[in-house]
């Protein structure tokens, strides 16, 4: 049990810190982000462990995708799917299920997805959303800035095809 | 780059409140040379409600105990799994025009009710448009929808209205009266485990001072419910006894009178 003149200091401290009031129908990504900072320092001093952040499997396949490759026209012929999975649950927390509904790399996150979901717009609708989040939150998923960069180019394209 | 905004959940639509068990038992006689059926609007809802509280809480119990932990959330063994999953209605409520679309698709499919992580689409469909929001950017929404929960999940309302006068007429420094109470947490019989003394502290303070509650509460409050709902819910008793006591124990004369007024 932490003693409560302790937690009580760490909570005074979070206030006396710039603090993020929510008014109105809307809040800004700033606001969330100070708030953030300021919750991840008080866990650290009270000593609750963080966590590695929590992703859907689609979007964290896509992030170690597109950092791995984001400089390269092509995937490599012998990449699977299952080397991904690794890496991607190294860094992410998500849901382990035994399901084939992907199966490739280029099926997750085409080089070209322009031409690649031509035909099937309920997919690329689906892949636009898995894009979108990323994009807007990509401070808290990527690494590598380049990717971080390319994804958001890349992001213009499908919205415009 | 201009800045990314966010709307504010609207909690005010009506949901529905259908159990699993409830799906089940509509489904109840039908053939059983089918494992999969299509599903009404609000049947998919409740699938759907149930996936995300899994998907939300599995990492709670290690990998050999999480298909315990699915039936559980299945079958309504423990009340505060409804609290994620009323979140997740009033998340369906919230959609934008394209998730919306991809709902409507997500009609036409038919789910194998036994096995409900095997319906990939549907699964999907949750951890891309309901999850990872709410573990991220819509995190303090959910802790300050957990707080207003937990409130009425540990009857805080027993004795509340004695507890609101005392703090109208005697105007206590919030820091003090929350210290007083943070004491009483410390002499709980049930020795609490720092993030549900937090938890309950942070719950007093909201609806003691609302005003003085900010986006950091929230997300804190979120943080911690998101991590140990089943905790939670197994020591929901020993939670509301503890709150009860601190609260009427709380002394009740201000002995900092001519401090500064809120």
């Amino acid at each position: 049990m932490i003693p409560s003149e302790k937690l009580l200091r760490y909570l005074e401290d979070l206030a006396k810190e710039e603090h993020p009031e929510i008014n109105g129908k809307e809040y800004s990504q700033s606001q969330v982000k100070l708030a953030e900072r300021l919750v991840r320092d008080l866990q650290k001093a009270i000593g609750i462990a963080s966590q590695k952040p929590k992703l859907s499997r689609r979007r964290a396949f896509i992030v170690i995708l597109e950092e791995l490759y984001y400089d390269v026209p092509k995937y490599p012929n012998d990449l699977t799917l299952d080397g991904i999975n690794r890496r991607a649950s190294q860094r992410f927390e998500y849901m382990n299920r035994d399901v084939k509904s992907f199966t490739t790399p280029t099926e997750v996150h085409p080089k070209d997805p322009c031409t690649f979901y031509e035909e099937n717009g309920y997919a690329k609708a689906r892949y636009k959303s898995a894009l979108q989040h990323l994009v807007l939150e990509s401070h808290r998923y990527f690494e590598v800035p380049e990717a971080e960069t390319s994804l958001k180019v890349l992001f213009e394209d499908v919205k415009l095809c | 780059m201009s800045e990314t905004l966010y709307k504010v959940l609207d909690f005010g639509r009506p949901i529905d409140r259908q159990s699993f068990g409830e799906v089940m038992d509509e489904f109840k006689g039908l053939s059983l040379s089918h494992n999969t059926f299509t599903l009404s609007d609000g049947q998919l809802k409740t699938l759907i409600a149930t996936v995300f509280t899994y998907g939300l809480h599995y990492d709670e119990v290690p990998e050999e105990r999480r298909e315990l932990l699915l039936k559980a959330i299945l079958e309504g063994k423990q009340p505060l799994f409804d609290l994620s999953q009323t979140f997740a209605r009033h998340l369906i409520n919230n959609l934008d025009g394209h998730a919306k679309l991809q709902l409507e698709a997500l009609q036409i499919i038919e789910y194998d009710l036994k096995k409900p992580l095997t319906n990939e689409l549907l699964v999907d469909f949750v951890e891309i448009e309901l999850l990872d929001q709410t573990t991220s950017y819509r995190k303090w929404e959910y802790g300050r929808f957990s707080m207003a929960y937990l409130a009425a999940h540990l009857s805080i309302q027993d004795g509340w209205e004695n507890v609101e006068k005392t703090v109208k007429e005697q105007k206590p420094r919030p820091e003090v009266y929350l210290k007083n109470f943070g004491k009483e947490l410390e002499n709980s019989r049930y020795n609490l485990d720092a993030h549900e003394q937090l938890l309950l502290h942070l719950i007093v303070k909201s609806k003691l001072w609302p005003d003085k509650t900010a986006l950091t509460d929230y997300l804190l409050a979120g943080s911690i419910t998101q991590q140990h709902l089943l905790g939670l819910s197994l020591r929901s008793e020993k939670l509301a006894a503890t709150l009860k006591n601190a609260l009427q124990n709380l002394p009740t004369i201000n002995k900092r009178r001519g401090g500064p007024k809120l």
